[in-house]
């Protein structure tokens, strides 16, 4: 964290909203990209991103400047993400949700960078994912994308170095059969694509 | 064929032995399931590497600010409505209890119906009593209190009592455009 940003954060702390709003600036990157790769979804991700910066907003005080912002923020994060995923899987109605809806500012979708990075890799990469367990998808994350230490996924989770390492081992044999199994579907795609009927007009 | 600990040392990040890393060549050789094992967490690991940094549309900052000030004055709702009901509650709460408290004296005093409502015939009876004396003392003080003063008299009162009540609504009105006053 830079001088101006521990300055922007005292300020924050004395409730000034703009202030924070500096920070917001600075981490949006880094927590949007975490709630992407976690969510695989543009929507959700921004609406998780948001969040988890209202939630450090709102709960400035338990940050404790000893340690690094960054890991403190994407741990909220991390763990909104981890929760929102464990209810997807557990699908639910509630009579709130329009009650919710309408305070909601509108999705504002897919940047133009976005829309061009949405390729077949990112594709490839959330089908990997999505085959993980959320906690495991997030040690994932965390080590790829962040190039986090085993100490700082397991701080950043609240889990001990060990469960941290046999998570990624776990993960990493489920993405290595995940890619084996991609790769076997693509293989029986293909011939149809090579193998396929010339055009001929019914007329000959 | 066994394949630990081969799978395990492919896919930790720990470094391995001299020894380690000849007996995992060896089993690579001649392991076909180990060899896909390992080529296909390469491939994943290099996928993962080659994608970039995701950025949120742009106006993420300001479309947050907005949604704290909207979450705030749904707080602010929330906290309203519910101290609303809090008031509902207890003056409802109150209201039941003096009801009780009424009925159980009232019940306790008399012993049958129709002494109750003798007594209550008893107490609109009065009550009518009491309004019709008030009815006549009002029409005698109507009769009575033009005749007091004369018709000047009660111009020049009436012009008093207007200046009076003109001087009091001034003096307020320029209280309240005294700074320091809301």
């Amino acid at each position: 964290m830079n001088d101006n940003e521990a300055i922007w954060l005292a300020q924050a702390r004395e409730g000034e909203k703009d202030a924070f709003s500096h920070i917001v600036e600075a981490y949006q990157r880094p927590v949007f990209s975490l709630c992407y790769r976690m969510l695989g979804d543009a929507g959700d991700a921004e609406d998780a991103a948001q969040e988890t910066f209202l939630r450090a907003y709102r709960h400035l005080n338990r940050y404790d400047p000893g340690r690094s912002f960054a890991t403190w923020l994407l741990s909220i994060a991390s763990h909104y993400c981890i929760d929102r995923l464990r209810k997807r899987r557990l699908p639910s109605f509630s009579i709130d949700d329009e009650e919710y809806d309408w305070w909601q500012p509108p999705d504002p979708g897919p940047s133009p960078e976005m829309a061009l990075v949405m390729d077949e890799k990112q594709t490839r990469i959330r089908q990997l994912l999505d085959g993980l367990a959320p906690r495991d998808r997030a040690v994932v994350v965390l080590h790829y994308w962040y190039e986090y230490s085993y100490e700082e996924i397991a701080d950043t989770l609240a889990l001990s170095e060990s469960a941290v390492k046999s998570r990624l081992y776990r993960a990493r044999r489920a993405l290595a059969e995940s890619w084996q199994l991609q790769e076997a579907q693509m293989e029986i795609l293909e011939p149809d694509h090579v193998e396929r009927i010339p055009y001929e007009t019914p007329a000959f | 064929m066994r394949h630990q600990p081969f799978e395990t040392w492919l896919l930790f990040d720990d470094p391995l032995t001299p020894d380690q890393a000849r007996a995992l060549d060896e089993h690579l050789r001649a392991c076909e399931t180990c060899q896909a094992l390992g080529h296909s967490w390469r491939s994943v690991a290099s996928l993962f590497q080659a994608s970039p940094d995701l950025e949120p549309a742009p106006g993420f900052a300001n479309r947050w600010k907005a949604r704290l000030v909207q979450e705030d004055q749904g707080v602010l709702t929330a906290r309203y409505r519910w101290q609303s009901w809090i008031t509902l509650i207890l003056i409802a709460n109150g209201v039941s209890l003096l009801g009780m408290l009424l009925g159980m004296t009232f019940f306790d005093t008399f012993d049958s119906l129709t002494e109750i409502l003798l007594v209550l015939v008893y107490r609109l009876t009065s009550l009518l009593t009491v309004i019709n004396i008030f009815q006549n003392l009002l029409a005698i003080l109507i009769r009575t209190i033009p005749g007091l003063l004369s018709p000047s008299g009660w111009a020049i009162l009436a012009l008093i009592v207007s200046s009076g009540s003109l001087l009091w609504v001034l003096s307020m009105a320029r209280l309240a455009r005294m700074p320091g006053r809301a």
